[in-house]
């Protein structure tokens, strides 16, 4: 039986190691694309879009202070991809003229910290999943929190032509939405990634250039 | 598939009659896993973890019956797109499958004792499968418990004193369970016994 336990260790260390782990706070990134599948986004032609990126959980007790150093940087990568699906702004001025975009675009976001709690063992060996704080094999057990912090950025399409555009209380409907989510790292990581996932939203909804 | 578990079944139980007061030995094996079909498709590419413990009942010169417990672990990366009729997303799916076989088996051996011994093999039991998808920051898990065939060739090697060599391949068949579809599996396993 020795022979048998000392198979069964070595077994243990040639398998030990664990992979398919997360390399890089990129592969956590998620791009979403969602549409109106009745939508004739081929009349389109004009659009307008406010220069502000509104924070939806502003005001909620978990919710992180977001840089504003790059709105500007965000706003117009936005507006390139519209522009590039061959789409006119209409500004201010324009739209108090009298003439009506054919979809008003909304930039949102959301960021906040997260907490969870977890119970684990002491050994802290990752056999198979990434190595999860906490997640492993020992005794005692004990209990922990791991804090993240997370964001997602929301593109939202609206159809002009579902309500009052003079109204300001008027709601429309959406017609298409992209939602950028991942973890939050340094600010400059998050504006090039959230950046990528903009053009990557655009990228992966072919049907808006008709 | 019915009829190869019905006679896996066969010949653990008639072994089990026959069965007089024998040795048993057993063994352990370092194995690595071939995905197929639907368990390729969840996890693709060949799996260099797994362990397999076994024991076996010497019922004659040419059949024993036995035990078998498994641990099999596949894993996957993609990234990429996903195209559904209202939209798509994209990112990187991190796929996870452990399987964990608990059979019981009967083994044919040919040869002759003292020598080489090219085996067949029947398992018959279950396969606790967990299946794991993270994607994002969102991560989905099932876990299940199949029914499994799985049919084996393999030989074994006198090594010296009380210890042998093991080398076998065996095919892992799991019907549907839950929400997870017939799983499929190709273990190749390489290991020691003694008794």
């Amino acid at each position: 039986m020795k022979i048998l336990g000392a198979l069964g260790v070595t077994l243990l260390a040639v398998t030990a190691c664990y992979p398919g782990e997360v390399t890089s706070t990129s592969e956590l990134d998620l791009t979403i694309t969602v549409r109106d599948t009745e939508f004739d986004f081929g009349a389109v032609t004009t659009f307008a879009m406010r220069d502000t990126i509104v924070q939806l959980n502003e005001d909620a007790s978990d919710a992180i202070d977001i840089s504003r150093d790059f709105d500007a940087d965000i706003l117009d990568k936005v507006r390139a991809n519209l522009v590039a699906l061959g789409w006119t702004e209409l500004d201010a001025a324009a739209i108090a003229g009298g003439q009506t975009p054919d979809v008003g675009v909304a930039n949102l976001v959301t960021a906040s910290q997260n907490t969870t709690w977890w119970v684990g063992g002491g050994g802290g060996w990752c056999w198979y999943y990434p190595c999860y704080p906490g997640w492993g094999w020992g005794w005692p057990p004990y209990v922990g929190a791991s804090t993240y912090s997370a964001g997602t950025y929301f593109l939202v399409m609206l159809d002009t032509e579902s309500g009052d555009v003079t109204d300001p209380d008027a709601d429309f409907d959406g017609v298409w939405g992209a939602a950028m989510d991942g973890l939050l790292s340094s600010t400059t990581s998050n504006v090039t990634r959230l950046l990528e996932g903009i053009d990557q939203a655009f990228t992966q909804s072919p049907y808006l250039d008709n | 598939m019915k009829k190869i578990a019905i006679v896996a079944a066969a010949l653990v139980l008639v072994g089990a009659t026959e069965a007089r007061a024998q040795e048993w030995f057993w063994g352990g094996a370092y194995s690595t896993v071939l995905p197929l079909s639907n368990t390729k498709e969840f996890n693709d590419g060949f799996s260099w973890r797994g362990v397999m413990i076994e024991g076996r009942k010497v019922l004659n010169q040419n059949a024993s019956v036995g035990v078998t417990f498994g641990w099999h672990i596949m894993n996957d990366k993609q990234s990429g797109t996903v195209e559904f009729e209202q939209g798509a997303i994209d990112g990187t799916a991190f796929t996870y499958t452990n399987a964990f076989p608990v059979m019981a088996n009967a083994h044919y051996y040919l040869g002759q004792r003292g020598g080489p011994r090219p085996f067949l093999g029947a398992n018959v039991g279950t396969n606790i499968i967990e299946r794991r998808a993270e994607i994002g920051l969102f991560a989905l898990t099932e876990n299940n418990w199949h029914f499994a065939v799985a049919p084996e060739v393999g030989i074994v090697v006198p090594l010296g004193w009380y210890v042998r060599g093991m080398l076998s391949a065996r095919w892992h068949y799991m019907t549907s369970a839950g929400s997870t579809p017939s799983q499929q599996y190709v273990s190749f396993n390489i290991g020691i016994a003694s008794n």
